[in-house]
């Protein structure tokens, strides 16, 4: 079996494995990923993961962004190989979510030491049109509130570098390798307060056309009232610029996420997935 | 009538002393300056209105109250209703003073300032109007002595209403790292406090009142206190001192100021340029220290380097669009696990000597 690891310069070899929103992540600065071939055949599974607090000494983290094996042998020579470089870069914890796993491969990551269960995913999926409560919760949106497109890159590096210094990445590891035009900057927003970005609600939009929030934050004595204002302003851009069955993905990453989640889609809940954790302890 | 004179006009001799002796309040060339300048300017007010209301009792000296309010005690009650507007107002912009001091935010200063004074005038008007409305139908009687007894407890209870409100929201920003804000609660609420509970009884009593006197007292004890921060800090610019980075050092640790990285910058001959660059780009919850001559320490929280080196490359390229600054050095240091916060911020001072 061979393996191969995957670049910017060869991942659109891999186009028939890879989905295509997981493909744009390699080129990241903590995304990695390996495919597995046949000697003389196309590739026949892949593994895409992102490293995360690389620089803990307690040690780094591993989370399986994307599986697509197979078989067996796939799943096996792909765990090996993820497994070696994980090591290498210190990683003692791993963890994934995946929609669907093939017996044989939940068999090769239980003799690789993962635990797997059944749960509710941490995302839950929205169309544009669900947006247009959230759109009317405010009338007017004040003047510091101001789409990302309005912003020149250097105020856009000293609102992230402000989130960054408060310890809000949202689900960003590499938010300070990220350029301004990576995010939908027509959709995204930030608040200015004192001439400053006191918060940001970066919004992607990946190559199949899904939206996913990826940072909502906001700093300072009125933060509560921001988050709510940029919640609505991008909720307007969404609903004016995008077709009404549109997909939007809402990622319960933390407590404050999943918080607010479940005020703004009370009624909306993951599917159910198979989760994995594997740790060194 | 010696009394109430005496009573009135100390605190009115203080407070205009106060503004005429301080170079920062008079030209009121400082955030700080501004708001402190209002608050004595109000009690200054309190003192005249306070003043009126105890010589009704002694001379015929009623001017703007319509006829019948011009026997006793119709007329000290009328002052007595103005002096608690104006005593809830000082206690009101206080808060903006606290809201300030600890936040540094002129854009939220500015919204709330607003709302109070939307709230402030329709609380002016509506008194005038139910004022005039209840000398007109009530007429002279005890009716009348009572809505302006009711009126006079109504700003009375928003007066010490706002005084917990400051202390609540400062023991809230306490929760997180606040940069030292050299604010004395105590040296407002005490006195504040304290004659407050004498004019509740001098209400009752109708003796002297001493609020404004009390004011006075909070804003030359408040102001002290704006004044001795300016010893360790640039007050126009809001940056700490290479003082105040040498005496907090013995505080490093306990203060839980942000010691995990310092990056200098180093500008000579750009004079204020490269002070707006970084006070434009300066992340919330770091402090720079102003060390002279271009030079400065921006000090912040546990940082990886490549934030470290966003940090710098956003500065240089702020610098570069809108200061028109093309060259600026910068070094910078992490501190060591095994480095306590106090050898570090020693480390930093090194550095920035060049050594």
């Amino acid at each position: 079996m061979k393996i191969t690891d995957l670049n910017v310069d060869n991942i659109s070899d891999y186009d028939e494995i890879l989905d295509e929103d997981i493909a744009e992540s390699i080129g990241r600065e903590f995304y990695c990923g390996i495919a597995a071939s046949e000697e003389g055949e196309p590739a026949s599974g892949a593994v895409i993961w992102e490293y995360r607090n690389l620089d803990d000494d307690a040690g780094a983290s591993a989370e399986l962004m994307y599986i697509n094996a197979g078989t067996k042998e796939d799943a096996d020579a792909l765990l090996t190989e993820f497994s070696e470089q994980a090591s290498a870069g210190n990683v003692t914890d791993v963890f994934f979510e995946t929609a669907k796993l093939s017996d044989d491969a939940a068999a090769v990551f239980e003799g690789h030491d993962f635990r797997l269960r059944s749960d509710e995913s941490r995302d839950i999926v929205v169309s544009v049109s669900e947006l247009s409560k959230l759109a009317a919760m405010v009338k007017k949106i004040p003047d510091n509130i101001e789409g990302l497109d309005g912003i020149k890159e250097v105020q856009f590096m000293q609102g992230v570098t402000n989130c960054i210094f408060n310890g809000k990445k949202g689900l960003m590891e590499d938010l300070e390798y990220i350029e301004k035009d990576w995010f939908a900057e027509e959709l995204s927003c930030c608040v200015i307060t004192d001439k400053k970005l006191s918060g940001l609600f970066l919004i992607h939009r990946f190559p199949s056309g899904t939206l996913m929030p990826v940072l909502l934050t906001a700093i300072g004595p009125d933060a509560r009232k921001d988050i709510l204002y940029m919640i609505c302003y991008s909720a307007k851009k969404v609903l004016s610029s995008y077709p009404a069955d549109t997909k939007v993905i809402v990622r319960r990453h933390n407590d404050s996420v999943k918080a607010l989640a479940k005020k703004l889609f009370p009624d909306r809940s993951g599917e159910t997935v198979i989760l994995g954790e594997k740790d060194s302890k | 009538m010696f009394n109430v004179c005496v009573m009135q006009l100390t605190p009115i001799i203080i407070l205009t002393s106060l503004i005429l002796k301080d170079e920062h309040l008079r030209k009121k060339d400082t955030p700080e300056a501004g708001k402190v300048f209002l608050i004595a300017v109000i009690g200054i007010m309190i003192g005249l209105v306070y003043l009126m209301s105890g010589l009704c009792k002694f001379t015929a000296l009623y001017s703007v109250v319509p006829t019948v309010l011009k026997e006793e005690p119709y007329a000290y009650l009328t002052w007595g209703c103005i002096g608690e507007i104006l005593a809830a107002w000082a206690i009101i912009e206080w808060n903006l003073f606290v809201e300030y001091a600890i936040f540094r935010s002129s854009d939220y200063e500015a919204k709330k300032s607003r709302l109070f004074k939307i709230y402030g005038i329709a609380v002016a008007c509506g008194f005038v109007i139910v004022y005039l409305l209840a000398v007109r139908f009530l007429g002279a009687g005890l009716n009348l002595i009572s809505f302006l007894g009711v009126f006079m407890f109504v700003f009375f209870a928003i007066g010490i209403y706002f005084m917990i409100r400051s202390v609540v929201v400062v023991r809230l920003s306490r929760k997180t790292r606040q940069a030292p804000s050299f604010l004395r609660l105590d040296g407002f609420i005490i006195p504040i406090a304290l004659t407050y509970l004498l004019s509740f009884l001098s209400i009752i009593l109708q003796e002297w009142d001493a609020r404004s006197l009390g004011i006075a007292i909070a804003v030359v004890l408040t102001w002290r206190s704006v004044t001795n921060r300016y010893k360790y800090v640039d007050p126009y610019t809001g940056f700490f001192n290479r003082n105040f980075l040498q005496s907090m050092n013995d505080y490093m640790e306990k203060s839980g100021y942000p010691n995990g990285i310092g990056v200098l910058f180093k500008a000579p001959g750009t004079g204020d340029r490269l002070v707006h660059v970084l006070d434009s780009f300066k992340p919330a919850d770091s402090e720079i220290f102003s060390f002279g001559d271009g030079e400065f320490l921006l000090m912040a929280g546990p940082q990886k380097e490549s934030v470290i080196k966003l940090l710098i490359n956003g500065v240089k390229l702020t610098a570069s669009e809108e200061g028109d600054i093309q060259e600026i050095e910068t070094e910078y240091a992490i501190r060591n696990a095994d480095e306590t916060a106090e050898e570090f911020t020693a480390r930093l001072i090194k550095l920035s000597e060049g050594e």
